[in-house]
């Protein structure tokens, strides 16, 4: 009886072994234009004269100033994204199905737009003389016309516009997968809704919340093209900078060692943030 | 037996015909023209590629934008040309960072001598296209007749002319050039002493606009945001306040403010279709063709011959009509020194 479960489970594994070889064309495809570029970049940075292209970062305090604004903005896309879509998730999940598909197109229809697109609309919506200052202004709210345009918080609406669907599906689908008898079986325990809420549904959705933080945060350190339009000068983001020096400048190695800079810092921020909450969960919240 | 040598025979020559369309296509050239997209690129194609096709049925255009030098460097250094025909700007194609990535002018065939040497550098490397302009544009519902800003001491005086001013976010050269200028202008720098650039000046005097500036993402905005009002004034490029003004915008042209630039065509070094470039570059630059898009967009022709022909109807918004006014940028300079302006350009508009 017991062997006969062991080698069962010999078979599943070995079978998905096999299975595992339909990821070989997904591999082959990452290593020969991600991680070979990603490795040629990182030659480029130390031999494009030379590794002095890091000693030109601390030639200015602009690289610095304008990575942490990087920072600040893709913190605070992922906190408001978190925010706006943890609850989102949640009503997807209990709504009827006609109900939840609506919420999934509301979601998902706007995402089928380009964000240069999404750009623009905000910028007509947002600007001094725009839709939103008209409005606020001809029903008296405001006497004088907000300046939202060109700052981190017009870049922050804009991106988390785009981010929001990164949050919501993660999130939605880690909800999919908690057993719906545990919330009853906290309550025949004793516990009241707010308590069964807060001691097993959200422990249990938590994978997704890292998942869906860890894509909104990674996607939006690397953003360009609505800072580019809704920002001003004093939110560029480093990949502005990387633009610059790259397309203005033509300092490809320079370039190069800005990109590699980011993607340090980047993996610098996640293991800070690993040794709070357990990022790991993200990776693994599909093999319960 | 008879249908079925029939299908052979039509079989055969629907193969030999397959193989003749090909043989035919070999004489057929084509080759990609890269400009910054926009209405200047489609007159282009309207004034001069789709005539240029019509007299050489041979060669076909494609077209592509925007334009990048990053990636002309990228596809010369690999080997790998796919971009024949390139329009620049001012800072670029001078000097030997910049030369070593493009072929050389062949002025047998391109009339050089032609394409005003005096105001508009022409290197061995780059034909001199078209005339532009970074001028002082106002509304003219805010400052009317009499009233209206005279200089660029003016743009800087937000006291006596209030307002929004519109400058172009877009970190680099597009950006810097010309606005260091006019802060220099503005602050009493005589035209001739005006390079080299004295930066910290220059940005010092930016200070004095900061709180003013309402920033442009590119080109279009720059000249849409005193349309639209959020601005009261701005340096914008002539051609993108005259689409504003031609569909009834109140936006005019201080021309004694103009800082003169031109527009550039080169030819990436190892394209296949060196010869083909070269007519084409040659037929934009024409004395006969030059002066086409005047009819549309004030961007004079840099040809002295053909730049008589251009179409009155834009030649009050033509930089070409207002020659002995305002600077011409010092493409040299700029050419020297971009690394170092951009990285102090940059620093400022971020220290707000």
């Amino acid at each position: 009886m017991a062997s006969a479960a062991v080698s069962t489970r010999q078979r599943a594994r070995s079978g998905a072994d096999l299975w595992a070889l339909l990821a070989i064309p997904g591999i082959l495809i990452l290593g020969a234009f991600f991680l070979l570029p990603l490795v040629l970049m990182a030659l480029r940075s130390v031999t494009d004269p030379s590794p002095a292209n890091y000693l030109v970062l601390t030639s200015s305090s602009i690289y610095v100033r304008v990575l942490v604004n990087t920072f600040v903005v893709a913190g605070c896309c992922t906190v408001i994204c978190l925010l706006l879509g943890y609850p989102y998730a949640y009503a997807m999940h209990r709504a009827g199905p006609k109900l939840a598909a609506v919420l999934t197109i509301a979601i998902v229809l706007p995402f089928w737009s380009s964000a240069l697109v999404r750009s623009y609309a905000w910028l007509v919506l947002l600007r001094e003389n725009g839709v939103i200052n008209g409005w606020l202004l001809s029903a008296h709210l405001i006497a004088t016309p907000f300046r939202i345009l060109r700052t981190n918080t017009a870049v922050i609406i804009g991106m988390c516009h785009i981010l929001l669907p990164f949050m919501v599906f993660p999130i939605y689908a880690a909800m999919r997968r908690i057993d719906p008898t545990l919330l009853p079986a906290a309550a025949v325990l004793g516990a009241n809704p707010f308590r069964a809420m807060r001691k097993v549904f959200v422990p249990l959705s938590l994978p997704g919340v890292y998942a869906g933080s860890l894509i909104v945060f990674i996607v939006a350190l690397g953003f360009f093209v609505v800072p580019a339009l809704l920002g001003g000068p004093r939110s560029m983001m480093f990949s502005e900078l990387i633009v610059t020096t790259v397309y203005e400048l033509l300092e490809f190695g320079q370039g190069a060692a800005m990109a590699i800079v980011l993607v340090a810092s980047a993996l610098m921020a996640l293991a800070v943030a690993s040794r709070f909450v357990r990022l790991g969960d993200a990776l693994n919240y599909g093999s319960r | 037996m008879r249908m079925q040598n029939a299908a052979l025979l039509a079989a055969c020559l629907s193969l030999l015909l397959g193989l003749t369309i090909p043989a035919r296509a070999q004489d057929q050239v084509t080759i990609t023209f890269t400009g910054s997209g926009g209405v200047l690129q489609d007159l282009e194609t309207k004034y001069y590629f789709e005539p240029f096709m019509k007299e050489h049925p041979n060669i076909k255009i494609l077209q592509d934008s925007p334009l990048n030098y990053a990636k002309l460097q990228a596809m010369v250094e690999a080997g790998n040309v796919t971009w024949d025909i390139v329009e620049i700007g001012p800072g670029f194609g001078l000097g030997l960072q910049h030369t070593k990535f493009l072929e050389k002018i062949d002025c047998t065939v391109v009339p050089c001598s032609r394409l005003q040497p005096d105001k508009f550098l022409t290197t061995g490397y780059r034909i001199a296209e078209n005339t532009s302009a970074m001028v002082l544009a106002y509304r003219t519902d805010k400052f009317p007749a009499g009233k209206e800003p005279q200089s660029w001491a003016d743009f800087f005086d937000v006291a006596k002319f209030p307002g929004g001013r519109s400058l172009l976010k877009i970190p680099g050269n597009v950006s810097s050039i010309g606005i260091l200028e006019a802060a220099l202008l503005a602050d009493g720098v005589p035209p001739a002493q005006l390079y080299p650039l004295d930066l910290k000046r220059a940005l010092k005097k930016m200070d004095t606009i900061r709180s003013s500036i309402v920033w442009a993402a590119d080109n279009q905005a720059c000249a849409e945001q005193i349309a639209t009002g959020e601005a009261s004034m701005g340096d914008c490029f002539n051609g993108r306040s005259y689409n504003f003004f031609k569909s009834g915008s109140p936006i005019a042209l201080q021309w004694n403010t103009v800082i003169h630039e031109s527009g550039y065509l080169v030819i990436p070094k190892g394209t296949k279709h060196l010869k083909e470039a070269m007519l084409l570059a040659a037929y934009i630059v024409s004395d006969e063709h030059a002066a086409g898009i005047t009819k549309e967009i004030p961007y004079g022709p840099a040809n002295t011959v053909a730049a008589k022909l251009s179409d009155p109807a834009t030649a009050a918004w033509n930089p070409a009509t207002h020659q002995n006014q305002g600077i011409a940028v010092n493409d040299q300079w700029w050419a020297d020194h971009s690394a170092e302006a951009i990285k102090a350009w940059t620093e400022w508009q971020l220290n707000g």
